[in-house]
């Protein structure tokens, strides 16, 4: 088994990555640079070939951060003695996980439930941290706020997994001068019918919830509320594509300057939480917005936290 | 030391860790396809070349309001008449209220226009409140997008869907003045289809006094019957279905002293529609649309009328010369017609003479006003994104239809019509959105304009819009106006008249045919405003109405014959603003100021009101109670109309149980007078009167998600 630490104990497998690696165009980050543990390099797990991920490692290494990257059809190196383990998505979470590694890790663009869902499976003990994906309930209910410049009865569906969010949700509604109306998720309705329970809401919001949320069920949810003439805020870039009004969300260029300060300050007996998103931006689809008749104002764009 | 094993394998050594991480959606890994694709964006109201009032069905039961006449009292610019119980007066910016027939009402695409009579008979729609998600009133001509019979408005009642219903919902309406009105819905899912049911039974006891009707015979009673079911048949295409049947029966009070028993008229409406939608790529989508309805009435009554009036020799003299009739039984000579008359007269005269004191003997038998009207119609929509901000919608359609009655046509006519149009939308940039639409039809009736639209709306900002449109439209005559062929043939004709038990009232009705389309020429400047800090949208426009070749004459036996020489003009402005400040309050205005000028025919001012307004509010209170108030006006300026003043006050409690919702509502209505009075185009206006100015009533309702 190889581990890269410096040239000279390079083995064939970490040659090749290496020169994969350098192939890429990377500045700054050299296979053969590091010359001591505390600039040992990050151990990179990516999961599928999603673009974000690849962008999060370019955006890493050109600020200097040494990464032995494995991609996910690639077989795990030996994580326990890595300094740092990153998991970028949930699948690459799970599989680091599986591995049994006992080695610090931190996991980044995997939802708050996939992080807590893996939390469940470390041992005890473990150094982990996480960056979640989706933007916080702050920053939705920031967008909210600022989309509609008005208190508006926001609806949200809660169902065992996002239960816990409960709480954020109502201070968040509470700070931005919202007014938050939930409903309990019931297993038996389809979610056309669970909407219903929503429908004096006048804009839905949605956080990523595997118990709801499918491709399939995405679809039902954005036909249905759209039908409804109900916008939906949440939760990231794709799915604003795919049809929601707008969402606050974390861009890769955005994760990679929240990933270099946990970097440069990580220390292992001192971690901090899992967390939102540091710093994140607002994705729109303005089509959608005209087409319900909400007005967006030039300011909506530019609310978020720039690094 | 960990080996380093191949993730397959891996994966096959610990069982599901495999499937786990290659099949649970990731959708922060995962590209979604778009689902709102342009070909399925609504125009926004900023883009919309007309102004448009949209009803939703929260604001209906905040309101009150339980009925879809009453609902068109929020349209700015809408003349409601409720004239007796089952009939309502309805049309946009008034004019002609004898038989008012400009305006089209579609149900999810499903004209419920009648096609041998060119009228909507609003109590006889067979859709019940509780089924409706809202109500879409484009204001303005709408020939361009809907073909003719769409000439003032357009009443778009758009339906819930049977995944947007509850599976079970059950409703009650009582009020004091002896209205009932129990609802039935079911819903559930069957394979792959989704499919709702509603049944409704409505009673009530119309006004407490008629002047042509001491006792105040207008009741109505209908049910209701509407199911629908819709499938998704891939991600790409959907089936809708639905079949709609009203049937009940619409107390008419008498129209003369020579009726012996009231004319109630009987009615079966059928209407069963298919949507097929194929969404062949994100920019283009096609539509089939299949609809046939059947709508008829059977109206029948014993009249008693003198000999005289059933004499065969006098309906041929009428069909000469309808004043040498006159003359006749005026106990005049008549004179100044043609020799045939002259020659007729002589032989009505001896007829006359014949029958000596029996002349004026009244001869009792059973006439009737029976009517079948049908029409089948296929049509298919194409919509397109050509490019980014350019969109165009089109298609063609085919109509036949249909009437059926010995009354009004002797029998059977037909006819059919095609038809193409398109409607372009571009926006070149920013600041401006173009529309530019035409329709064009081939009706075998007679020949129908091409109806084109024009709109330019300007966005000076995100939050205004300036809008100028041109639009032309037009309401084709109907199987009645073209190819009238109306006698009344009495049966069982006691005593018998000359040995015969069959007789005809002397008086008829051939249409010479030959009429053209009636036409309006519309200009509007419109503004529209949506000022999110208040949640408030406002819609303001301006607006002048050239009408032309209308067929104004009253439609009756002795009236004169239909032409196109109507005309009249209409200007003014009308203001809707709906304001939505916070989650707990609510409000509207509605005002509309009209002038009705250059009227060829006065008919054309007996549905006028200059000034028309709406005004209300709703407030939510922290423990659920909702509060509603409303006030309509209008100044009933037109010929023999009274104003109508009345104000509402509702207050509405749901209770909320996980899959359960009750609710009651409880209104108060105030009318500023206890009359309606209006006209039919005779010397006296008819007046429809309530006891009281208060009506009470209340509303329990449950549904079970």
């Amino acid at each position: 088994m190889a581990s890269v630490d410096s040239l000279t104990h390079e083995g064939p497998d970490a040659r090749r990555r290496c020169i994969v690696h350098f192939g890429l165009g990377v500045l700054g980050a050299s296979c053969g640079s590091l010359s001591s543990a505390r600039d040992a390099p990050v151990h990179v797990v990516v999961s599928g070939a999603a673009p974000r991920a690849m962008q999060v490692v370019e955006g890493l290494r050109q600020r200097g951060v040494a990464l032995v990257v494995t991609m996910h059809d690639e077989p795990l190196a030996d994580l326990a003695t890595a300094r740092l383990t990153l998991a970028l998505g949930a699948a690459a979470l799970r599989r680091v996980i599986d591995a049994r590694t006992s080695g610090p890790l931190l996991s980044a663009l995997a939802s708050r439930e996939a992080v807590e869902e893996a939390r469940r499976r470390l041992p005890a003990g473990s150094a982990f941290t996480a960056i979640y994906a989706e933007a916080s309930p702050a920053s939705q209910m920031q967008l909210i706020q600022s989309l509609f410049r008005r208190t508006v009865r926001v609806g949200f569906l809660l169902s065992s997994t996002t239960a816990t969010l409960q709480p954020e949700l109502e201070r968040a509604a509470q700070d931005f001068n919202q007014m938050l109306h939930t409903a309990r998720l019931d297993g038996e309705l389809t979610l056309t019918r669970q909407l219903l329970k929503l429908a004096a809401a006048e804009v839905l919001l949605i956080f990523p919830d595997s118990s709801v949320f499918t491709p399939t069920s995405i679809r039902e949810l954005l036909e249905t509320s759209y039908r409804r003439r109900q916008p939906v805020i949440g939760f990231n870039d794709s799915l604003v594509a795919a049809g929601t009004i707008a969402s606050a969300f974390s861009s890769a260029h955005d994760t990679v300057a929240h990933l270099h300060h946990v970097l440069a300050t990580w220390q292992r007996d001192m971690l901090l939480p899992p967390q939102y998103p540091k710093y994140w931006q607002v994705a729109l689809n303005d089509q959608v917005a005209r087409s319900l008749d909400v007005v967006v104002h030039a300011q909506v764009r530019r609310i978020g936290v720039r690094p | 030391m960990l080996l380093r094993i191949p993730v397959a394998a891996l994966a096959a050594l610990c069982g599901i860790a495999e499937a786990q991480v290659q099949t649970s959606f990731d959708p922060f890994d995962e590209p979604l396809e778009a689902v709102i694709t342009p070909t399925r964006l609504r125009q926004s109201l900023h883009d919309v070349p007309a102004s448009v009032t949209v009803i939703t069905a929260a604001a209906m039961r905040d309101l009150g309001i339980s009925s879809l006449p009453e609902a068109l009292r929020l349209v700015p610019g809408m003349a409601v008449v409720h004239a007796t119980g089952p009939d309502y007066q309805i049309s946009y910016h008034g004019t002609n209220g004898l038989s008012p027939r400009r305006m089209n009402v579609l149900i999810d695409g499903i004209s419920v226009y009648r096609p041998a009579f060119s009228e909507v008979i609003w109590s006889q729609l067979p859709v019940a409140i509780d089924d409706i998600e809202r109500i879409e009133i484009t204001r303005g001509p709408s020939s361009a997008a809907y073909g003719p019979n769409s000439m003032l408005a357009v009443v778009n009642i758009i339906t819930k869907q049977p995944s947007d219903a509850p599976s079970t919902h059950a409703s009650f309406l009582v009020d004091s003045r002896g209205s009932r009105k129990l609802t039935g819905q079911a819903s559930g899912r069957f394979g792959n289809w989704t499919a709702s049911a509603t049944a409704e039974r409505e009673q009530n006891d119309g006004f407490d006094r008629l002047s042509q009707d001491e006792s105040g015979h207008d009741g109505l009673q209908v049910n209701r019957v509407r199911l629908r079911a819709q499938s998704k048949l891939t991600s790409n295409r959907t089936i809708d279905v639905q079949a709609l049947v009203a049937q009940g029966t619409a107390e008419v009070p008498f129209a003369d002293n020579f009726q012996r028993t009231y004319p109630d008229r009987r009615f079966v409406d059928g209407y069963v529609s298919a949507l097929w939608t194929e969404r062949t790529s994100a920019n283009q989508e096609y539509q089939l649309q299949l609809n046939h309805t059947r709508q008829a009435s059977r109206q029948r009554w014993t009249t008693c009328l003198p000999a005289v009036a059933l004499l065969p020799e006098m309906y041929d003299l009428w069909r000469l010369s309808p004043s040498y009739t006159e003359a006749i039984l005026s106990g005049r000579s008549p004179s100044g017609g043609s020799p045939e008359a002259d020659a007729q007269a002589l032989r009505v005269l001896a007829s006359i003479q014949r029958l000596g004191d029996r002349a004026l003997q009244p001869m009792c038998g059973m006439t009737n006003q029976d009517a079948t009207q049908s029409r089948t119609e296929v049509e298919v929509q194409s919509t397109l994104q050509l490019a980014g901000n350019l969109r165009l919608v089109s298609g063609l359609g085919y109509r036949q239809q249909r009437g059926e009655s010995q009354t009004y046509l002797a029998g059977s006519q037909r006819s059919h019509v095609a038809w193409a149009f398109g409607n372009l939308e571009a926006r070149p940039g920013p600041s401006l959105t173009l529309n530019a639409g035409a329709f064009a039809e081939r009706d075998s009736l007679g020949p129908a304009p091409i109806a084109p639209r024009f709109g330019v709306n300007w966005h000076l900002s995100p939050t205004q819009t300036v809008r100028l449109a041109y639009a032309r439209g037009s309401r084709s005559p109907d199987i009645q106006e073209q190819q009238a062929r109306w006698t009344y043939t009495f049966t069982n004709v006691t005593p018998p008249l000359l040995g015969s038990t069959t007789a005809r009232l002397y008086q008829s009705r051939f249409a010479p045919g030959g009429l053209d389309s009636e036409r309006i020429t519309s200009r509007e400047v419109g503004y529209v405003a949506n000022v999110s800090e208040y949640g408030l949208i406002v819609d303001a426009r301006l607006f002048r109405d050239s009408l032309s070749s209308l067929i104004s004459e009253r439609t009756n036996l002795a009236g004169a014959l239909p032409t196109n020489d109507g005309a009249v003009t209409l200007r003014g402005g009308e203001i809707q603003a709906d304001l939505h400040w916070s989650p707990r309050w609510a409000a509207f205005f509605k005002y509309a100021l009209l002038e009705n000028r250059d009227s060829t025919n006065s008919l054309e001012r007996t549905m006028f009101s200059r000034h028309s307004a709406a005004l209300g509010g709703t407030y939510v209170t922290s423990n659920g109670w909702r509060l509603s108030f409303a006030r309509y006006a209008m100044s009933g300026d037109g010929i023999q109309q009274s104003r109508y003043g009345r104000s509402d006050v509702v207050a509405l409690r749901e209770w909320v149980s996980a899959d359960w919702r009750w609710s009651a509502t409880v209104g108060l209505q105030r009318l500023d007078k206890r009359s309606t009075s209006y006209s039919i185009g005779s010397p006296e206006a008819l007046r429809s009167s309530f006891d009281g100015r208060t009506n009470v009533y209340l509303q329990l309702s449950m549904w079970h998600l």
